[in-house]
Protein backbone atom coordinates (compact mmCIF):
# COMPACT_ATOMS: atom_id res chain seq x y z
CA UNK A 1 0.00 0.00 0.00
CA UNK A 2 1.38 3.55 -0.61
CA UNK A 3 2.55 4.98 2.36
CA UNK A 4 0.39 8.42 1.89
CA UNK A 5 -2.44 5.89 1.82
CA UNK A 6 -1.99 5.21 5.31
CA UNK A 7 -1.37 8.88 6.52
CA UNK A 8 -4.42 9.62 4.94
CA UNK A 9 -6.68 6.54 6.48
CA UNK A 10 -5.52 8.00 9.34
CA UNK A 11 -6.41 11.32 9.71
CA UNK A 12 -10.11 10.07 7.87
CA UNK A 13 -10.36 8.20 11.12
CA UNK A 14 -10.02 11.12 12.97
CA UNK A 15 -12.47 12.92 10.93
CA UNK A 16 -14.99 9.98 11.12
CA UNK A 17 -15.15 9.95 15.13
CA UNK A 18 -15.14 14.15 15.31
CA UNK A 19 -18.33 13.71 13.06
CA UNK A 20 -19.89 11.31 15.10
CA UNK A 21 -18.86 13.10 18.16
CA UNK A 22 -19.93 16.56 17.06
CA UNK A 23 -23.43 14.88 15.89
CA UNK A 24 -23.89 12.70 19.17
CA UNK A 25 -23.80 15.45 20.93
CA UNK A 26 -26.65 17.19 19.48
CA UNK A 27 -28.87 14.29 19.46
CA UNK A 28 -32.18 14.06 21.45
CA UNK A 29 -32.16 18.00 22.59
CA UNK A 30 -34.53 20.31 22.10
CA UNK A 31 -34.77 22.55 18.91
CA UNK A 32 -34.76 25.78 20.74
CA UNK A 33 -32.68 29.03 20.13
CA UNK A 34 -30.82 29.09 23.77
CA UNK A 35 -30.08 25.26 23.41
CA UNK A 36 -28.84 26.00 20.10
CA UNK A 37 -26.58 28.97 20.63
CA UNK A 38 -25.10 28.52 24.35
CA UNK A 39 -26.46 24.84 25.33
CA UNK A 40 -28.80 25.42 27.76
CA UNK A 41 -26.29 27.67 29.87
CA UNK A 42 -25.22 24.25 31.83
CA UNK A 43 -21.63 23.34 30.17
CA UNK A 44 -19.62 22.08 33.06
CA UNK A 45 -15.94 23.21 33.51
CA UNK A 46 -13.91 20.50 31.63
CA UNK A 47 -16.51 20.93 28.32
CA UNK A 48 -15.97 24.78 28.62
CA UNK A 49 -12.04 24.36 29.18
CA UNK A 50 -12.08 22.18 25.71
CA UNK A 51 -14.39 24.49 24.19
CA UNK A 52 -12.73 28.08 24.88
CA UNK A 53 -8.94 26.35 24.20
CA UNK A 54 -9.60 24.75 21.43
CA UNK A 55 -11.12 27.98 19.96
CA UNK A 56 -8.35 30.02 21.11
CA UNK A 57 -5.33 27.75 19.79
CA UNK A 58 -5.88 26.99 15.78
CA UNK A 59 -4.02 26.24 12.64
CA UNK A 60 -2.52 29.87 13.44
CA UNK A 61 -0.89 27.96 16.36
CA UNK A 62 0.37 24.65 14.12
CA UNK A 63 0.99 25.92 11.72
CA UNK A 64 1.55 29.56 11.40
CA UNK A 65 3.03 29.27 15.19
CA UNK A 66 5.99 26.82 13.81
CA UNK A 67 5.98 29.18 10.59
CA UNK A 68 7.00 32.47 12.34
CA UNK A 69 9.23 30.51 14.29
CA UNK A 70 11.42 29.59 11.31
CA UNK A 71 10.88 32.58 9.37
CA UNK A 72 10.52 35.34 11.91
CA UNK A 73 12.00 33.73 14.81
CA UNK A 74 12.21 36.31 18.03
CA UNK A 75 9.27 37.98 16.90
CA UNK A 76 7.02 34.56 17.31
CA UNK A 77 7.56 35.72 21.17
CA UNK A 78 4.63 37.70 21.11
CA UNK A 79 1.93 34.91 21.31
CA UNK A 80 3.78 33.38 24.34
CA UNK A 81 3.14 37.18 25.97
CA UNK A 82 -0.66 37.31 25.03
CA UNK A 83 -1.32 33.82 26.35
CA UNK A 84 -2.31 34.84 29.69
CA UNK A 85 -3.78 38.90 29.90
CA UNK A 86 -6.92 38.60 27.70
CA UNK A 87 -7.46 35.62 29.89
CA UNK A 88 -6.87 37.59 32.95
CA UNK A 89 -9.55 40.54 31.55
CA UNK A 90 -11.74 37.68 31.00
CA UNK A 91 -11.66 36.52 34.76
CA UNK A 92 -12.87 40.30 35.26
CA UNK A 93 -15.31 40.56 32.98
CA UNK A 94 -16.46 37.08 32.18
CA UNK A 95 -18.15 35.99 35.20
CA UNK A 96 -20.08 39.39 34.64
CA UNK A 97 -21.33 39.06 31.15
CA UNK A 98 -22.54 35.13 32.41
CA UNK A 99 -24.14 36.77 34.84
CA UNK A 100 -26.16 39.72 32.53
CA UNK A 101 -26.64 37.38 29.71
CA UNK A 102 -28.59 34.75 32.22
CA UNK A 103 -30.63 37.36 33.21
CA UNK A 104 -31.35 39.09 30.19
CA UNK A 105 -31.67 36.05 28.59
CA UNK A 106 -28.71 37.03 25.82
CA UNK A 107 -27.38 35.06 23.19
CA UNK A 108 -24.71 37.03 21.76
CA UNK A 109 -22.44 39.77 22.35
CA UNK A 110 -25.14 41.85 19.54
CA UNK A 111 -27.22 40.98 22.38
CA UNK A 112 -25.42 42.51 24.94
CA UNK A 113 -24.62 45.74 22.91
CA UNK A 114 -28.67 46.29 22.12
CA UNK A 115 -29.54 46.00 25.86
CA UNK A 116 -26.66 47.92 26.88
CA UNK A 117 -26.90 51.17 24.63
CA UNK A 118 -30.29 50.50 23.76
CA UNK A 119 -29.54 50.57 20.17
CA UNK A 120 -30.57 47.89 17.06
CA UNK A 121 -27.63 49.91 14.77
CA UNK A 122 -24.67 48.87 17.08
CA UNK A 123 -25.43 45.18 16.67
CA UNK A 124 -26.01 45.47 13.18
CA UNK A 125 -23.00 47.38 12.04
CA UNK A 126 -20.54 45.60 14.67
CA UNK A 127 -21.92 42.52 13.49
CA UNK A 128 -21.39 43.33 9.65
CA UNK A 129 -17.81 44.19 10.92
CA UNK A 130 -17.34 40.84 12.54
CA UNK A 131 -18.54 38.95 9.91
CA UNK A 132 -15.37 39.85 7.79
CA UNK A 133 -13.07 39.32 10.28
CA UNK A 134 -14.93 35.85 10.90
CA UNK A 135 -14.43 34.96 7.26
CA UNK A 136 -10.92 36.01 7.71
CA UNK A 137 -10.09 33.68 10.72
CA UNK A 138 -11.82 30.50 9.20
CA UNK A 139 -9.43 31.33 5.98
CA UNK A 140 -6.87 31.56 8.27
CA UNK A 141 -8.54 27.20 9.68
CA UNK A 142 -9.08 26.18 6.04
CA UNK A 143 -6.11 27.50 4.90
CA UNK A 144 -4.27 25.17 7.45
CA UNK A 145 -6.41 22.14 6.39
CA UNK A 146 -5.59 22.47 2.95
CA UNK A 147 -1.94 22.42 3.58
CA UNK A 148 -1.57 19.37 5.57
CA UNK A 149 -4.09 17.05 3.49
CA UNK A 150 -2.24 18.15 0.44
CA UNK A 151 1.39 17.86 2.17
CA UNK A 152 0.73 14.60 4.11
CA UNK A 153 -0.76 12.51 1.53
CA UNK A 154 2.10 14.02 -0.79
CA UNK A 155 -0.04 15.95 -3.07
CA UNK A 156 -2.54 13.20 -3.55
CA UNK A 157 -5.25 14.99 -1.92
CA UNK A 158 -5.90 18.65 -3.78
CA UNK A 159 -5.59 21.60 -1.28
CA UNK A 160 -9.52 22.36 -2.56
CA UNK A 161 -10.07 18.69 -1.53
CA UNK A 162 -8.48 18.66 1.68
CA UNK A 163 -10.15 21.96 2.96
CA UNK A 164 -13.44 20.70 1.65
CA UNK A 165 -13.38 17.44 3.26
CA UNK A 166 -12.65 18.77 6.66
CA UNK A 167 -14.36 21.88 6.81
CA UNK A 168 -17.56 19.78 4.86
CA UNK A 169 -18.08 17.84 8.29
CA UNK A 170 -17.38 20.88 10.41
CA UNK A 171 -20.33 22.61 8.93
CA UNK A 172 -22.23 19.32 9.29
CA UNK A 173 -21.60 19.11 12.95
CA UNK A 174 -22.13 22.50 13.85
CA UNK A 175 -25.55 22.72 11.55
CA UNK A 176 -26.39 19.80 12.97
CA UNK A 177 -25.53 20.44 16.76
CA UNK A 178 -24.96 24.14 17.06
CA UNK A 179 -22.78 24.48 20.06
CA UNK A 180 -23.35 21.64 22.13
CA UNK A 181 -21.77 20.06 18.49
CA UNK A 182 -18.61 22.46 18.54
CA UNK A 183 -18.09 21.74 22.42
CA UNK A 184 -17.66 17.89 22.69
CA UNK A 185 -15.80 17.35 19.21
CA UNK A 186 -13.55 20.41 20.59
CA UNK A 187 -12.73 18.31 23.78
CA UNK A 188 -11.63 15.49 21.51
CA UNK A 189 -9.70 17.65 19.09
CA UNK A 190 -8.27 19.58 22.13
CA UNK A 191 -6.60 16.17 23.93
CA UNK A 192 -5.63 15.14 19.96
CA UNK A 193 -3.92 18.14 19.03
CA UNK A 194 -1.49 18.53 22.80
CA UNK A 195 -0.18 14.99 22.90
CA UNK A 196 0.26 15.41 19.44
CA UNK A 197 2.05 18.54 19.71
CA UNK A 198 4.14 17.55 22.51
CA UNK A 199 5.15 14.26 20.70
CA UNK A 200 6.33 15.77 17.70
CA UNK A 201 8.07 18.86 18.77
CA UNK A 202 10.13 17.13 21.62
CA UNK A 203 11.18 14.46 18.74
CA UNK A 204 11.94 16.62 16.44
CA UNK A 205 14.18 18.69 18.40
CA UNK A 206 15.87 15.63 20.27
CA UNK A 207 16.42 13.77 16.81
CA UNK A 208 17.48 17.19 14.94
CA UNK A 209 19.79 18.34 17.69
CA UNK A 210 20.05 16.01 20.78
CA UNK A 211 17.61 18.62 22.78
CA UNK A 212 16.57 21.87 22.77
CA UNK A 213 19.97 23.45 24.71
CA UNK A 214 21.79 22.81 21.48
CA UNK A 215 19.15 23.77 19.24
CA UNK A 216 18.79 27.15 20.59
CA UNK A 217 23.39 27.58 21.02
CA UNK A 218 23.60 26.49 17.20
CA UNK A 219 20.74 28.95 15.70
CA UNK A 220 22.20 32.06 18.12
CA UNK A 221 25.55 30.97 16.44
CA UNK A 222 24.48 30.63 12.79
CA UNK A 223 21.95 33.81 13.33
CA UNK A 224 22.33 35.83 16.09
CA UNK A 225 19.54 37.86 15.83
CA UNK A 226 16.91 35.75 14.43
CA UNK A 227 15.42 34.80 18.07
CA UNK A 228 15.71 38.29 19.54
CA UNK A 229 13.62 41.75 18.25
CA UNK A 230 15.14 44.61 17.22
CA UNK A 231 18.70 43.58 16.84
CA UNK A 232 20.44 43.36 14.03
CA UNK A 233 19.22 40.31 11.91
CA UNK A 234 15.86 40.27 13.78
CA UNK A 235 12.61 40.48 12.30
CA UNK A 236 10.82 42.53 14.29
CA UNK A 237 11.41 46.03 16.35
CA UNK A 238 10.53 46.42 19.47
CA UNK A 239 7.10 48.95 18.79
CA UNK A 240 5.65 46.24 16.58
CA UNK A 241 6.02 43.51 18.53
CA UNK A 242 4.54 45.56 21.77
CA UNK A 243 1.18 46.89 19.47
CA UNK A 244 0.73 43.33 18.63
CA UNK A 245 0.99 42.46 22.47
CA UNK A 246 -1.11 45.13 23.18
CA UNK A 247 -3.86 44.31 20.26
CA UNK A 248 -4.16 40.77 21.06
CA UNK A 249 -4.68 40.96 24.88
CA UNK A 250 -7.13 43.46 24.48
CA UNK A 251 -8.93 42.14 21.40
CA UNK A 252 -8.58 38.56 22.46
CA UNK A 253 -11.75 38.02 24.50
CA UNK A 254 -13.72 40.15 22.19
CA UNK A 255 -14.23 37.68 19.41
CA UNK A 256 -17.67 37.37 19.00
CA UNK A 257 -17.79 33.58 19.28
CA UNK A 258 -15.16 33.43 22.02
CA UNK A 259 -17.71 36.38 24.04
CA UNK A 260 -20.57 34.13 23.52
CA UNK A 261 -19.01 31.59 25.44
CA UNK A 262 -19.61 33.52 28.73
CA UNK A 263 -23.36 32.05 27.89
CA UNK A 264 -22.52 28.65 28.06
CA UNK A 265 -21.85 28.83 31.88
CA UNK A 266 -21.72 30.09 35.20
CA UNK A 267 -19.18 32.44 36.64
CA UNK A 268 -17.58 30.21 39.07
CA UNK A 269 -17.18 27.54 36.17
CA UNK A 270 -15.45 30.17 33.72
CA UNK A 271 -13.44 31.58 36.68
CA UNK A 272 -12.14 27.62 37.04
CA UNK A 273 -11.38 27.27 33.16
CA UNK A 274 -9.18 30.45 33.25
CA UNK A 275 -7.49 28.51 36.23
CA UNK A 276 -7.16 25.06 33.97
CA UNK A 277 -5.86 26.84 31.09
CA UNK A 278 -2.82 27.08 31.44
CA UNK A 279 -1.68 23.54 31.69
CA UNK A 280 -2.98 23.33 27.98
CA UNK A 281 -1.61 26.62 26.56
CA UNK A 282 1.90 25.43 28.16
CA UNK A 283 1.64 23.01 24.54
CA UNK A 284 2.84 26.36 22.44
CA UNK A 285 6.50 25.68 23.97
CA UNK A 286 6.83 22.07 21.70
CA UNK A 287 4.49 23.92 18.92
CA UNK A 288 7.60 26.67 18.83
CA UNK A 289 10.15 24.00 18.70
CA UNK A 290 9.20 22.65 15.37
CA UNK A 291 9.78 26.05 13.67
CA UNK A 292 12.71 26.68 15.43
CA UNK A 293 13.70 23.14 14.63
CA UNK A 294 13.64 23.81 10.98
CA UNK A 295 15.45 27.05 10.75
CA UNK A 296 19.12 25.71 10.22
CA UNK A 297 18.00 22.10 8.63
CA UNK A 298 15.72 23.52 5.76
CA UNK A 299 16.29 26.38 3.50
CA UNK A 300 14.04 29.32 3.10
CA UNK A 301 13.61 28.59 -1.20
CA UNK A 302 13.59 24.83 -1.02
CA UNK A 303 10.41 25.68 1.74
CA UNK A 304 8.29 28.41 -0.11
CA UNK A 305 5.76 29.47 2.40
CA UNK A 306 7.00 28.87 6.28
CA UNK A 307 3.99 27.94 7.29
CA UNK A 308 4.76 24.62 5.62
CA UNK A 309 8.05 23.89 7.73
CA UNK A 310 5.97 21.01 10.20
CA UNK A 311 4.44 19.12 7.25
CA UNK A 312 7.88 19.46 4.92
CA UNK A 313 10.29 18.64 8.36
CA UNK A 314 7.97 15.39 9.07
CA UNK A 315 7.57 14.53 5.61
CA UNK A 316 11.26 15.12 3.74
CA UNK A 317 13.56 15.99 7.10
CA UNK A 318 12.92 12.92 9.58
CA UNK A 319 11.20 10.95 7.48
CA UNK A 320 8.42 9.20 9.95
CA UNK A 321 6.39 6.17 9.09
CA UNK A 322 3.24 7.10 7.42
CA UNK A 323 1.21 6.04 10.75
CA UNK A 324 3.06 8.56 12.60
CA UNK A 325 2.58 11.43 9.46
CA UNK A 326 -1.30 10.98 9.87
CA UNK A 327 -1.21 10.87 13.52
CA UNK A 328 0.38 13.92 13.34
CA UNK A 329 -2.14 15.32 10.18
CA UNK A 330 -4.79 14.71 12.57
CA UNK A 331 -3.44 17.09 15.61
CA UNK A 332 -3.02 19.76 13.35
CA UNK A 333 -6.49 18.79 11.84
CA UNK A 334 -7.78 19.06 15.04
CA UNK A 335 -6.18 22.66 16.02
CA UNK A 336 -7.92 23.45 12.69
CA UNK A 337 -11.07 22.34 13.23
CA UNK A 338 -11.73 23.28 16.82
CA UNK A 339 -11.47 26.93 15.83
CA UNK A 340 -13.44 26.39 13.05
CA UNK A 341 -16.51 24.76 14.22
CA UNK A 342 -16.33 27.48 17.02
CA UNK A 343 -15.91 30.22 14.24
CA UNK A 344 -18.69 29.40 12.02
CA UNK A 345 -21.04 28.67 15.02
CA UNK A 346 -20.15 32.02 15.48
CA UNK A 347 -20.95 33.88 12.23
CA UNK A 348 -24.21 32.10 11.94
CA UNK A 349 -25.48 33.25 15.18
CA UNK A 350 -23.90 37.02 14.46
CA UNK A 351 -25.44 37.10 11.03
CA UNK A 352 -28.82 35.52 12.22
CA UNK A 353 -29.23 37.28 15.49
CA UNK A 354 -27.20 40.06 15.74
CA UNK A 355 -27.79 41.56 12.36
CA UNK A 356 -30.89 40.09 10.38
CA UNK A 357 -33.19 40.03 13.69
CA UNK A 358 -32.32 43.32 14.06
CA UNK A 359 -33.14 44.62 11.05
CA UNK A 360 -36.86 42.39 10.61
CA UNK A 361 -37.24 42.08 14.32
CA UNK A 362 -40.49 39.97 13.93
CA UNK A 363 -39.43 35.92 12.84
CA UNK A 364 -40.02 33.47 14.89
CA UNK A 365 -37.82 31.58 17.20
CA UNK A 366 -38.15 28.24 14.99
CA UNK A 367 -37.64 30.08 11.69
CA UNK A 368 -34.65 32.08 13.72
CA UNK A 369 -33.11 28.66 13.82
CA UNK A 370 -33.56 27.70 10.83
CA UNK A 371 -32.25 30.90 9.27
CA UNK A 372 -28.87 30.36 11.67
CA UNK A 373 -28.23 26.70 10.48
CA UNK A 374 -28.49 28.06 6.29
CA UNK A 375 -26.30 30.78 7.81
CA UNK A 376 -23.39 28.37 8.73
CA UNK A 377 -23.80 26.41 5.40
CA UNK A 378 -23.82 29.96 3.48
CA UNK A 379 -21.02 31.50 6.15
CA UNK A 380 -18.78 28.36 5.29
CA UNK A 381 -19.19 28.44 1.35
CA UNK A 382 -18.54 32.04 1.31
CA UNK A 383 -14.99 31.38 3.36
CA UNK A 384 -14.24 28.26 1.51
CA UNK A 385 -14.09 30.13 -1.72
CA UNK A 386 -12.20 32.94 -0.66
CA UNK A 387 -9.45 30.60 1.44
CA UNK A 388 -7.12 30.65 -1.25
CA UNK A 389 -6.67 33.83 -1.79
CA UNK A 390 -4.83 35.36 0.57
CA UNK A 391 -1.56 35.93 2.82
CA UNK A 392 0.31 33.42 5.38
CA UNK A 393 -1.98 32.09 8.42
CA UNK A 394 -1.01 34.70 11.22
CA UNK A 395 -0.86 37.78 8.83
CA UNK A 396 -4.39 36.48 8.35
CA UNK A 397 -5.15 36.68 11.67
CA UNK A 398 -3.58 39.46 12.65
CA UNK A 399 -5.61 41.67 9.88
CA UNK A 400 -8.78 39.71 11.56
CA UNK A 401 -7.65 41.11 15.28
CA UNK A 402 -7.75 44.69 14.00
CA UNK A 403 -11.44 44.65 13.53
CA UNK A 404 -12.58 43.21 16.69
CA UNK A 405 -10.26 45.25 19.04
CA UNK A 406 -12.64 47.53 18.22
CA UNK A 407 -15.40 46.32 20.11
CA UNK A 408 -13.02 46.47 23.40
CA UNK A 409 -14.57 50.14 24.67
CA UNK A 410 -17.98 49.20 23.72
CA UNK A 411 -17.66 46.18 26.17
CA UNK A 412 -15.54 47.62 28.83
CA UNK A 413 -17.73 51.11 28.64
CA UNK A 414 -20.53 49.17 28.51
CA UNK A 415 -19.97 47.21 31.98
CA UNK A 416 -18.01 49.70 33.87
CA UNK A 417 -18.37 52.96 32.70
CA UNK A 418 -22.25 55.06 33.45
CA UNK A 419 -21.83 57.67 31.65
CA UNK A 420 -21.05 55.56 27.89
CA UNK A 421 -23.92 56.18 25.23
CA UNK A 422 -24.96 54.85 22.06
CA UNK A 423 -24.11 57.77 19.89
CA UNK A 424 -20.12 57.36 21.57
CA UNK A 425 -19.92 53.82 21.19
CA UNK A 426 -21.29 53.76 17.27
CA UNK A 427 -18.91 56.56 16.54
CA UNK A 428 -15.97 55.15 18.45
CA UNK A 429 -16.68 51.72 16.44
CA UNK A 430 -17.00 53.54 13.24
CA UNK A 431 -14.42 55.87 13.61
CA UNK A 432 -11.44 53.08 14.62
CA UNK A 433 -12.65 50.66 12.13
CA UNK A 434 -11.90 53.61 9.38
CA UNK A 435 -9.02 53.96 10.74
CA UNK A 436 -8.23 50.33 10.36
CA UNK A 437 -9.30 50.07 7.22
CA UNK A 438 -7.87 52.55 5.64
CA UNK A 439 -3.97 51.30 6.77
CA UNK A 440 -5.17 48.06 5.63
CA UNK A 441 -5.89 48.97 2.22
CA UNK A 442 -3.81 51.71 1.49
CA UNK A 443 -0.77 50.07 2.52
CA UNK A 444 0.41 53.13 4.11
CA UNK A 445 3.02 52.91 6.86
CA UNK A 446 1.76 53.05 10.21
CA UNK A 447 3.46 55.97 12.57
CA UNK A 448 6.37 54.03 14.20
CA UNK A 449 5.16 50.82 12.38
CA UNK A 450 2.43 50.65 15.38
CA UNK A 451 -0.21 47.88 13.79
CA UNK A 452 -3.48 49.84 12.37
CA UNK A 453 -5.94 47.96 14.51
CA UNK A 454 -4.04 49.32 17.59
CA UNK A 455 -4.11 52.88 16.03
CA UNK A 456 -7.61 52.47 15.01
CA UNK A 457 -8.42 51.59 18.66
CA UNK A 458 -6.89 54.89 19.84
CA UNK A 459 -8.87 57.19 17.81
CA UNK A 460 -12.00 54.89 18.96
CA UNK A 461 -11.56 55.87 22.93
CA UNK A 462 -10.70 59.80 21.80
CA UNK A 463 -14.66 59.14 20.20
CA UNK A 464 -16.05 56.89 22.45
CA UNK A 465 -15.54 59.12 25.71
CA UNK A 466 -16.04 62.62 23.93
CA UNK A 467 -19.53 61.94 22.00
CA UNK A 468 -20.85 60.16 25.15
CA UNK A 469 -20.14 62.85 27.52
CA UNK A 470 -21.66 65.72 24.59
CA UNK A 471 -24.98 63.26 24.21
CA UNK A 472 -27.87 62.67 26.71
CA UNK A 473 -26.55 60.13 29.25
CA UNK A 474 -28.63 56.74 29.61
CA UNK A 475 -30.74 56.64 32.85
CA UNK A 476 -29.21 55.36 35.87
CA UNK A 477 -31.70 52.85 36.46
CA UNK A 478 -31.02 51.11 33.30
CA UNK A 479 -26.77 51.04 33.61
CA UNK A 480 -26.72 49.99 36.90
CA UNK A 481 -28.04 46.33 36.10
CA UNK A 482 -24.81 45.80 33.72
CA UNK A 483 -22.10 48.00 35.90
CA UNK A 484 -23.62 46.88 39.08
CA UNK A 485 -23.71 43.20 37.94
CA UNK B 1 -26.00 57.20 43.88
CA UNK B 2 -29.71 58.59 44.22
CA UNK B 3 -30.49 61.60 42.62
CA UNK B 4 -33.09 64.48 43.07
CA UNK B 5 -36.15 62.59 42.15
CA UNK B 6 -35.29 59.32 43.51
CA UNK B 7 -33.95 57.89 40.56
CA UNK B 8 -30.27 56.45 39.91
CA UNK B 9 -28.02 58.82 38.17
CA UNK B 10 -25.51 57.43 35.51
CA UNK B 11 -22.42 57.65 36.95
CA UNK B 12 -18.82 57.21 36.24
CA UNK B 13 -16.24 54.76 35.89
CA UNK B 14 -17.57 51.97 38.15
CA UNK B 15 -14.63 49.04 38.64
CA UNK B 16 -16.86 47.41 41.52
CA UNK B 17 -20.09 46.02 43.06
CA UNK B 18 -21.03 48.06 45.17
CA UNK B 19 -21.65 45.32 47.93
CA UNK B 20 -17.98 45.26 47.72
CA UNK B 21 -16.09 46.32 51.18
CA UNK B 22 -13.31 48.54 51.02
CA UNK B 23 -10.41 45.65 51.85
CA UNK B 24 -11.91 43.57 49.40
CA UNK B 25 -11.46 46.32 46.83
CA UNK B 26 -7.67 47.22 47.82
CA UNK B 27 -7.03 43.24 47.38
CA UNK B 28 -8.03 43.39 43.39
CA UNK B 29 -6.73 46.36 43.25
CA UNK B 30 -3.18 44.70 44.88
CA UNK B 31 -3.80 41.60 42.13
CA UNK B 32 -5.02 44.32 39.11
CA UNK B 33 -1.24 46.09 39.79
CA UNK B 34 0.31 42.76 39.72
CA UNK B 35 -1.46 41.60 36.21
CA UNK B 36 -0.42 45.19 34.85
CA UNK B 37 3.18 44.79 35.78
CA UNK B 38 3.79 41.23 34.30
CA UNK B 39 2.11 42.87 31.24
CA UNK B 40 4.22 46.49 31.15
CA UNK B 41 7.53 43.89 31.52
CA UNK B 42 6.13 41.31 28.75
CA UNK B 43 6.43 44.38 26.14
CA UNK B 44 9.39 46.47 25.00
CA UNK B 45 11.16 49.15 26.35
CA UNK B 46 11.07 47.04 29.60
CA UNK B 47 11.40 43.88 28.11
CA UNK B 48 14.65 44.88 26.97
CA UNK B 49 16.25 43.71 29.62
CA UNK B 50 15.46 40.11 28.52
CA UNK B 51 15.75 40.27 24.85
CA UNK B 52 18.86 38.00 24.84
CA UNK B 53 20.02 34.29 24.20
CA UNK B 54 21.91 32.94 26.93
CA UNK B 55 21.43 31.67 29.65
CA UNK B 56 18.90 28.92 28.31
CA UNK B 57 16.65 28.05 30.81
CA UNK B 58 14.72 24.73 31.03
CA UNK B 59 15.57 24.00 27.36
CA UNK B 60 14.04 27.47 26.37
CA UNK B 61 16.36 30.53 24.58
CA UNK B 62 16.25 33.86 27.81
CA UNK B 63 13.29 36.05 25.96
CA UNK B 64 11.44 32.68 25.03
CA UNK B 65 11.65 31.92 29.23
CA UNK B 66 10.97 35.31 30.34
CA UNK B 67 7.67 35.34 28.02
CA UNK B 68 6.54 32.12 29.40
CA UNK B 69 7.67 33.06 33.10
CA UNK B 70 5.56 35.83 33.06
CA UNK B 71 2.63 34.03 31.78
CA UNK B 72 3.12 31.54 34.66
CA UNK B 73 3.50 34.64 37.35
CA UNK B 74 0.07 35.50 36.30
CA UNK B 75 -1.68 31.94 36.33
CA UNK B 76 -0.34 31.67 39.63
CA UNK B 77 -1.51 34.95 40.40
CA UNK B 78 -5.04 34.04 39.31
CA UNK B 79 -4.97 30.91 41.35
CA UNK B 80 -4.19 32.90 44.24
CA UNK B 81 -6.98 35.27 43.23
CA UNK B 82 -9.25 32.42 43.36
CA UNK B 83 -8.34 31.11 46.26
CA UNK B 84 -8.68 33.77 48.00
CA UNK B 85 -12.21 34.83 46.72
CA UNK B 86 -13.27 31.08 47.38
CA UNK B 87 -12.14 31.27 51.48
CA UNK B 88 -13.71 34.68 51.40
CA UNK B 89 -17.18 33.46 50.15
CA UNK B 90 -17.25 30.34 52.73
CA UNK B 91 -16.14 32.96 55.54
CA UNK B 92 -19.49 34.97 54.32
CA UNK B 93 -21.29 31.65 54.19
CA UNK B 94 -20.77 30.48 57.40
CA UNK B 95 -20.63 33.70 59.21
Amino acid sequence: MNPWIISLVVMLAYLVIALYIGMLAGKGRDASLEEYVTGKRKFGIVVVLFLTAGTWFSSFLFLGGPGWAYSKGGALMFITAYVMPPFILWYWIGPKVSRIGAKLKLLTQGDFLKERYKSRALPVIVGFISMIAFIQYICVQLKGTAYLFNVFTAGNIPMWLGALIAYGIVVIYVTSSGVRGAAWSDVLQGIIMIVVAWGIGMYLVYHLYDGPVNMFNAISKAKPGHLLIGKEGSHMGGATFSSLIILSSIGGMMWPHLFMKAYVTDGRTIKKSILLFPIIAIFIIPVFFIGFAGILKVTPDVLGAGDRILPYLIYNVVKVSPFIIGIVGAGALAASMSSADAITHGAGTVFVQDIMHNIKMDIPEKRLLLYMRIAICVVGAIAYLLTFLSQTLVGLLIGGYGFIVQIAPLIYGGLFWGRATKEGAISGFVAGTAINIFFVFSHLPTPFGINSGLLGLMVNIVFFVVVSYLTKPQSGEHVKQFLDE
Amino acid sequence: MEGKNGNLKPRGLVLFREKTTAHDRKVYIGFAIFFVLCWIAAIFPVAEIANKVHPIIFGMYFFFFYEVMLAGLQAVAAFCLFRWEYRKKSMEVQS
